[in-house]
């Protein structure tokens, strides 16, 4: 049984998922592309023939319910698996046509930036948290710093609420105005690549309106990958739709890929009987 | 750069934890290299004898089994009755952190401070002069708070919903101690003994002032004047002058004695703690 | 417990059931030993009464302790004693915090349990264990060490130092590693997700979040070290008014000295019962170790104990 949310969308939804730039449409080498990839975990698979393809400046909602292995799918993308002990990978993950697995893991790190459900905050403050990043990776020269501060904050639409109390602890802000601070975190070591993990389950409605607003400004530039239980949020916020539940197959039941392709037209022409029926249960 | 950083950093740590085991093992290595020969079974079953560095440490040994459950029996009620009184009678969250930080610094009092105390109060004070009895409700008071800590600890990882079914179900306060409390956190207080046991066994200084001797005493009968032997004592004594080679072997075996009683005790205990411990990790 | 099941208990006791007869026992218990541990103080503070009362608070603050003359300065043994303690902080505290940090950070999950035996069976040897192995074994190390300094035997405050290092190890690397683990693993993966190496997640995200816990770790050993008696007494030489002409310096480690544990642990205690100036003397001395290291350790159990565990 799909378990999706069912978070009711606000009226201006009814105009779903805005179309691509025609300009920028055919590219040949995508942001982020798996091919193949698997995941197993003591011989039994997680993921399993996963051809997941990320277009630049494009938002793609990865929907489905929960265990069907997709936050396991978004840490493979940025090496954050090879931390988690007795997984095994088989396939590739290519960014912008190279493998990152011949990289070095932290440089594809601060190339592919994460933000987590639950805002994680350092001991320190505002400023302290959103430069941690940047601070550590040695990349920007001191001087540069408060004028890297205040970019990522903008972008994160935090800048003008926290501009005079830099030197706050950050346990200060409001949860809203953490994962805000954690996404301008993310933002200063200026990745390519930005992967959300349901970022807004943990946030109130307005401070979700917040952050998906923050969501499609961004994309301007980048590449996401936005994890979301929310088929509402998909809607409002993604340019492709890839959906990821388990399914029978070799070896056990795993993740699978299923349903990729642009957000609106899927949504409103499944091709999957699982989505087809979740469907029919939300405009119910 | 910053790579290579790195690398030292860790690598640094990893000579830190070498050191430490090499210490460690330097210790047993030579504790169990040198004891092992003076132990056959006259060690264990015959009294000391020329002064002190022949014969076994047989009364020794039962001086400290004595001192240490007299310990026991002295700590146990008085550990169980702060727990309870801390945990289900008397909770009070603000105090908490103030009664914990209170019992870990009893538990640090120095036994030396113990030791003069019951100087002062059991040898002088009640006139019993050096007492087995003393110096047992010596260590019992050394143990006291580390026990009450472990029980205290024990009960709070008690899923709360034992309790509340308790509750609902209109039991007194009295009754789900009785019911649920203890018999479900009796582990923690048998590990928590267990390691004050071990404690007690090892520690000089409070039986020093007020119930060891050296030489003179067996097996105590009554109360007053009635000191013991103890093997901490023992060895503290002797090794204070110097002493043949086989006056050293008698040393490191009744050292070996003593380690092999308190490892003993601690290592029954383990299973449990490391499971506590563990469960409790990257909250 | 819930407010509601709170009430209902409270409510049924009140409405006249028969008196608890564990809760008596438990109250009972505890003004027993709330008590024993009240008295002990009352009777160190009674006994060393007669000596405030003849040379006043500042009476222990003088250089020299010679009781036959009536003087009882016990700075040499002050410093002694805290001479002692702080070399042993000074070297278990980058051993055992860097030993902390590799069984939390970096072993897999079945050493780091043996490791954790291991720390414990270290933690567990008596200390007058200690002190043999002090006594034949560290001394005549150190005596060979400290040749450049001339000293007369290996019975040396440097080779107390160096023992009680050994010996409040296991409580450092043991709570390090309780500090260290008690970081949130969020922070750990927010780290590396930054693009933060491992041994910069460690030294720039947990290290400083752990930061009190650490600092607790180092304040519960110096309160070991300063309380410790047997082991110190069996190697530290036990010379009174051994005070240094300049405090600071590495030379006076290099001789003999005493502290104030391994003076209440010595004969002159049982000596001096029958004399109150003596006596009190003594005790007054116990006090003030007694004080301090109530204090040191309240404080780093204090600070270790900052949130509270319940779900």
């Amino acid at each position: 049984m799909v378990e999706l949310s069912l978070a009711a969308p606000p009226a201006a939804a009814a105009i779903c998922c805005p179309v691509p730039q025609a300009a920028e449409a055919a590219r040949g080498i995508a942001a982020v592309e798996t091919r193949a990839l698997g995941v197993t975990h003591a011989g039994r698979p997680l993921l399993r023939g996963i051809d997941l393809r990320v277009e630049d400046r494009r938002v793609l909602a990865l929907v489905g319910p929960s265990g069907a292995g997709k936050t396991t799918l978004l840490s493979c993308l940025n090496r954050m698996i090879e931390l988690a002990p007795g997984l095994r990978l088989k396939g590739e993950v290519l960014l912008f046509g190279e493998s990152i697995s011949r990289r070095d893991a932290d440089a594809v790190r601060r190339q592919v930036g994460m933000l987590f459900q639950q805002p994680v905050l350092f001991p320190g403050s505002i400023a302290d948290n959103a430069l941690f990043g940047l601070r550590h990776a040695g990349l920007a020269p001191r001087r540069s710093l408060p004028e890297r501060l205040e970019r990522a904050l903008g972008e994160a639409a935090l800048w003008d609420e926290v501009k005079d109390r830099l030197h706050e602890p950050a346990a200060s802000l409001s949860v809203g105005q953490q994962q805000r601070l954690c996404l301008a975190r993310a933002l200063a070591v200026e990745p390519r690549v930005l992967l959300l993990d349901e970022p807004t389950s943990a946030l109130d409605p307005r401070s979700t309106e917040a952050i998906e607003e923050r969501i499609r400004e961004i994309a301007k530039s980048r590449a996401i990958v936005l994890v979301t239980h929310s088929l509402g949020q998909a809607r409002r916020v993604a340019d492709q739709l890839a959906c990821l539940d388990r399914r029978e197959g070799p070896g056990g039941p795993a993740g699978e890929l299923f349903e990729c392709g642009p957000c609106q037209e899927r949504l409103e022409r499944p091709q999957s009987p699982e989505l087809a029926r979740f469907l029919d249960s939300e405009r119910a | 750069m910053r790579r290579w950083l790195g690398l030292g950093f860790l690598v640094a740590s990893g000579l830190c934890a070498l050191a430490v085991l090499a210490v460690l093992s330097i210790a047993l290595a030579e504790i169990i290299g040198r004891g092992m020969p003076a132990l056959d079974l006259a060690f264990f079953t015959r009294p000391s004898a020329g002064a002190g560095y022949e014969g076994g440490v047989l009364f020794e040994i039962a001086g400290t089994l004595i001192l240490i459950g007299t310990a026991l029996a002295a700590s146990l009620p008085l550990a169980i009755g702060l727990a309870l009184a801390a945990t289900i009678y008397l909770p009070r969250p603000s105090l908490r952190r103030t009664a914990l930080s209170a019992l870990y610094s009893a538990n640090a009092v120095p036994s030396v401070l113990i030791g003069i105390g019951g100087f002062v109060v059991f040898v002088h004070g009640f006139g019993w002069g050096k007492s087995w009895l003393g110096g047992g409700l010596l260590l019992g008071l050394m143990i006291l708070p580390a026990e009450a800590v472990a029980l205290i600890e024990r009960i709070e990882a008690l899923p709360r919903r034992y309790l509340d079914a308790a509750y609902g179900l209109g039991l007194s306060r009295g009754q789900v101690a009785r019911s649920v409390v203890l018999r479900q956190s009796l582990g923690g207080l048998f590990s928590g003994a267990l390691l004050g046991l071990a404690r007690a066994a090892g520690e000089t200084a409070p039986i020093l002032f007020a119930a060891a001797v050296f030489s003179g005493a067996g097996i105590p009968r009554g109360l007053k004047e009635s000191p013991v032997l103890a093997l901490p004592y023992h060895i503290f004594v002797l090794a204070q002058d110097s002493f043949s080679p086989a006056g050293e072997r008698h040393l490191w075996g009744a050292a070996l004695v003593l380690l092999v009683l308190v490892a003993s005790l601690s290592l029954i205990a383990l299973p449990a703690r490391l499971r506590a411990h563990e469960e409790s990790r990257h909250g | 417990m819930s407010f509601a099941a709170e009430r209902l208990a409270a409510g049924a006791e009140r409405r006249g059931r028969r008196p608890d007869a564990l809760r008596l026992a438990a109250f009972g218990f505890s003004a027993i030993a709330i008590a024993a541990f009240a008295g002990l103080i009352a009777v160190f503070a009674f006994e060393a009464w007669p000596f405030f009362r003849a040379q006043g608070l500042t009476g222990l603050f003088g250089v020299r302790w010679s009781f036959r003359s009536e003087r009882f300065g016990a700075l040499p043994m002050i410093y002694g004693s805290l001479a002692v303690s702080l070399v042993a902080v000074a070297l278990a505290a980058p051993i055992g915090l860097g030993a902390a940090v590799f069984l939390s950070e970096v072993l897999p999950r079945r050493a780091r349990i043996a490791a954790k035996v291991g720390v414990e069976l270290l933690a567990g040897i008596p200390s007058v264990v200690y002190g043999l192995l002090g006594v034949l074994l560290l001394r005549d190390a150190v005596a060979r060490l400290l040749r450049p300094f001339d000293p007369i035997s290996g019975d040396t405050l440097a080779t107390g130092g160096l023992l009680l290092a050994v010996m409040i190890l296991p409580t450092v690397v043991s709570l390090g590693d309780d500090a260290l683990a008690a970081v949130p693993r969020g922070q750990r993966q927010a780290a590396r997700a930054l693009g933060l190496g491992r041994a910069e997640t460690i030294l720039r995200a947990v290290v400083p979040a752990a930061l009190p816990g650490l600092g607790s770790a180092l304040l519960l050993g110096l309160g070991r070290a300063l309380g410790e008696t047997i082991a110190v007494f069996l190697v530290i030489g036990r010379q009174d008014n051994q005070w240094p002409e300049r405090l600071l310096a590495l030379e006076p480690l290099a001789r003999a000295g005493q502290t104030v544990t391994s003076k209440l642990g010595g004969s002159e205690t049982f000596l001096a019962y029958g004399d109150p100036t003596h006596w009190g003397a003594l005790l007054a001395l116990g006090l003030l170790l007694l004080a301090v290291v109530a204090a040191l350790s309240f404080a780093g159990s204090w600070v270790s104990l900052r949130k509270v565990p319940r779900a």
